[in-house]
């Protein structure tokens, strides 16, 4: 099992070295490219919503996220855990894209967290101390 | 992420580098949707393009929507197959004109 723990401000530039230092995490646990780079997306959905949304604007905040990767039997295990203490919001509540509107009916609303639930086999959310805790995991099966 | 620009007669084909993500988003949205908003035919070649989140997929959807309004058009091609998962997971593969080749994209904006 390794795991770290990762703390981020708000700036754009700290967001970034958080998602790069995910993906290197990821690559030295062994998940293949197409995976990682699923697992960055997830990360990128997830992590630039808390930045951008989770305190209202130019408020200095922190968020720390725990990534674990454990290789089981079935494959490489992933859960990502993301903590912040901005606002109450629940990723798993939010409503559905539509996914089959036509290009003028079609918008951009939504559609990060649906990325996730898509990219990811579990999500849970809780609301514990005044915190967010947002737990994804996600089973890379053996290349 | 970087673009370069051909002409290829009436169409142009922009050949797109690089990652289409939070961090790059404001630069492909100026650099992707110049040429559509003047109403010009273009292809986009995916092919140098390793990862596409919704940020990215929002700068495509305007793209097309530029086209769209202005009477141009876009096509995409050369997906990358985790790219092109993003786009079919959500629905962008319906709404916005993907090909498998440069050929048939150029094809597919011809007037």
């Amino acid at each position: 099992m390794v795991e770290i723990r990762l703390s981020s401000d708000r700036a754009p530039e700290a967001v970034e070295s958080t998602l790069d230092a995910i993906e290197a995490h990821l690559v030295a646990a062994g998940a293949a490219e197409p995976e990682v780079m699923q697992m960055r997306l997830v990360a990128e959905e997830i992590v630039t919503n808390i930045a951008r949304c989770a305190w209202p604007e130019g408020v200095d905040a922190q968020f720390h996220v725990e990534l674990a990767a454990e290789t089981r039997e079935a494959g490489l295990h992933v859960s990502m855990t993301t903590i912040d203490d901005g606002v109450a919001f629940d990723p798993t509540a939010q409503a559905e894209p539509d996914i089959e509107a036509s290009l003028d009916d079609r918008g951009i609303g939504g559609l990060g967290m649906f990325l996730v639930r898509e990219m990811t086999d579990a999500q849970r959310y809780e609301r514990e101390n005044g915190e967010n805790r947002f737990r994804v995991e996600r089973l890379l099966p053996r290349g | 992420m970087d673009v370069t620009t051909e002409v290829h007669g009436e169409a142009l084909i922009h050949r797109v580098s690089g990652r289409i993500d939070t961090g790059t988003a404001a630069d492909a949205e100026r650099k992707l949707t110049a040429e559509v908003r003047q109403g010009r035919r273009v292809a986009m070649d995916m092919t140098g393009v390793a990862y596409v989140s919704s940020a990215g997929l929002r700068v495509v959807l305007m793209a097309a929507k530029l086209a769209k309004a202005n009477r141009g058009a876009i096509s995409l091609f050369g997906l990358q197959a985790t790219v092109r998962e993003v786009f079919a997971m959500s629905g962008f593969d319906k709404v916005v004109t993907i090909r498998d080749d440069e050929a048939s994209a150029l094809a597919a904006v011809a007037p």
